[in-house]
């Protein structure tokens, strides 16, 4: 029963979700008192899962956290592990994961920017309905994930879930013939890539300035991907071992997903981090074409994770290409570990941002304990943040579905994972 | 992809899953219809069966087709093993509920529908596999799918003879 003054908002059941999540918004003589996006999925327990498994069994256990991200996982978890083992997996295995990597980039962006989140911008209530006025775009950005699927593929023989990966390398080398065709694939999907990110540069994005701190990876040559300190642009310049001395998880009791705090405030991780940390290390093609677009990077505009994006699809694309043009079939794909007892920490850059894990193995390599911190467990609290500032600068005064279709679109533009979810499932607005 | 067809068959069958659990399901009706000769049933070169282990596949294998068949596990109050034919307008009408990450089979029948117009009609074949995790012992998802594989293929060969001798209008 709606008591007098007070408005709710429920969204219903939408059928682009995965994950359960709502927001509930409370506004008060003109203010937003209470802005909270509540996870209630239950914990999945992976950490603990883990506890008592042999080494070996990570990077397929962890692979399983996410069908849209397993790489990440798979490589945050395989890098930990190494450094317990002092195991350099030598340039080809670093070549190749840095490949592998980037498919599961383009796929996840891919999805995102033309799935997900381009119905927002575009002022369509779904994909389907948004690709019966946008066929090309809804296209060709189905062909660059399906190529994200395949770069996958080629080195986990799956794109969902893919079991290719290990502790020191790859299970399997990939034949150069098949190389030679993914690498055909990339080469017609250059142009097409360039198109989008000249596109997503024309978009009517809100423009909406604000200040938050950005936190990602960076290496000293390349675009972070797979190594690199952990910076923010807050002057934070640190090995990723000192992540937990920096970032501090906690419980909010409207959340099944931990919140996280740099230096006790919310901070943003994710492409328009990386980019905004990163633009000098783009590689030249893609900081050619993003200049011309004339949107500049470190942007304010929280919006631009849409063009950072499409950025970062070209950059796969192009460092794909690079990788790959030379590419020799080792007599193995891997560098065999030597467990021994340690404690490891692994941080790389997952699509949705930094995605840390730090394990314990005793002397045979069986896991004594692991954490997994999540980009989106590290963005919640800027994700709140962001409501509360974008709801203010839109105006509280507006329509509620206005409203509602904004909060939706600003929490959409994180790319959140509630594992590995994108919409609401409902929204309580009360004003008092 | 683990098979993409040869030509460009009017009829293309998908099969769609994972190599595990009730997930399965859909992904092993594919392949129990490829060991079973199903596609001779029509003339050569008109049908091809692919399985996929991600729905992302469906729109590049609608690509140029006139029927596109996806089969899939699915979630149902219904005993295991019971057979559903759902056609996108039924999955817009009463979505099932949501697969993985955002996208599952009904939604991108709906886009590729979106998509391609009347160039194609696409149309998803359900197996039911309870409606809980644990519903089913992952381990009978082989001997369920042997067992409703005859029913299941005559219901795909009138729904293909249907389509092939009317186009689909008759469907519709």
């Amino acid at each position: 029963m709606t008591e007098p003054g007070e408005i709710r908002i429920r969204v219903p059941v939408l059928t682009r979700v995965e994950g359960e999540a709502a927001l509930n918004l409370r506004i008060h003589d003109g203010r937003i008192e209470q802005a909270e996006l509540h996870i209630f999925e239950p914990p999945r327990l992976f950490e603990q899962l883990l506890v008592g498994r042999e080494y070996h069994e990570v990077p397929d256990f962890v692979a399983r956290i996410c069908g849209i991200c397993p790489v990440a996982y798979q490589m945050s978890a395989a890098t930990a592990l190494e450094g317990i083992f002092a195991l350099d997996a030598g340039d080809w295995v670093t070549r190749m994961r840095r490949v592998f990597y980037c498919g599961e980039w383009i796929q996840s962006h891919a999805l995102h920017i033309h799935l997900l989140a381009l119905p927002d911008f575009l002022g369509f209530r779904s994909a389907p309905e948004m690709a019966r006025v946008y066929p090309d775009a809804v296209r060709r950005g189905l062909a660059l994930q399906a190529l994200g699927n395949d770069l996958i593929r080629l080195f986990g023989a799956r794109s969902v879930h893919p079991v290719g990966a290990r502790v020191g390398g790859f299970h399997r080398a990939p034949r150069p013939r098949e190389v030679q065709t993914v690498l055909a694939q990339l080469q017609q999907a250059l142009p097409e890539a360039e198109a989008l990110l000249r596109w997503s540069a024309t978009l009517e994005l809100p423009d909406v300035a604000q200040e938050f701190c950005c936190v990602a990876l960076r290496h000293p040559e390349e675009y972070p991907m797979l190594q690199g300190r952990l910076v923010s642009s807050h002057g934070l310049d640190i090995p990723v071992e000192r992540f937990e001395q920096v970032v501090t998880e906690f419980q909010v009791p409207h959340s099944t997903a931990l919140h996280a705090l740099l230096d006790g405030k919310p901070y943003v991780t994710g492409p328009i981090a990386r980019l905004n940390l990163n633009h000098d290390r783009l590689p030249p093609a893609t900081r050619d074409v993003l200049a011309e677009t004339g949107i500049r990077f470190p942007s304010r505009n929280m919006y631009h994770s849409l063009v950072a994006r499409a950025a970062e699809i070209h950059v796969a694309v192009v460092e794909a290409m690079r990788l790959l043009a030379d590419y020799t079939e080792p007599p193995q794909g891997y560098v065999e570990p030597q467990p021994r007892a340690g404690t490891g920490h692994g941080c790389t850059e997952a699509p949705r941002g930094c995605l840390y894990h730090r394990y314990e193995t005793d002397a045979h390599g069986n896991i004594r304990s692991a954490r997994i911190v999540p980009p989106t467990s590290q963005n919640q609290a800027r994700m709140e943040q962001d409501l509360v500032d974008s709801l203010h600068a839109f105006g509280l005064q507006q329509p509620e579905d206005a409203l509602r279709a904004r909060a939706e679109t600003v929490i959409r533009n994180y790319d959140p994972c509630i594992s590995c979810a994108t919409h609401f499932l409902r929204l309580k607005l009360e004003h008092g | 992809m683990s098979n993409e067809p040869a030509t460009t068959p009017l009829v293309r069958i998908a099969g769609v899953g994972s190599p595990h659990g009730p997930d399965a399901a859909g992904w092993l009706a594919v392949q129990r219809l490829q060991e079973t000769g199903f596609a001779a049933r029509f003339p050569a070169g008109t049908l091809a069966l692919a399985v996929c282990d991600t729905p992302a596949q469906l729109p590049a294998l609608a690509a140029g087709a006139g029927l596109l068949v996806v089969i899939d596990a699915l979630a149902s109050d219904a005993a295991p093993g019971t057979l559903y034919c759902l056609s996108v307008a039924d999955l817009a009408r009463d979505p099932p509920p949501a697969s993985s990450h955002a996208l599952g089979p009904a939604q991108l029948l709906e886009l590729i529908a979106a998509l391609e117009g009347d160039r194609l009609h696409a149309v998803l074949f359900g197996i039911g596999v309870g409606n809980a995790p644990g519903a089913m012992d992952p381990r009978s998802v082989p001997d369920l799918v042997d067992s409703i594989l005859e029913p299941l293929a005559a219901a795909l060969g009138d729904y293909i003879q249907r389509f092939l001798a009317a186009g689909p209008r008759e469907l519709r």
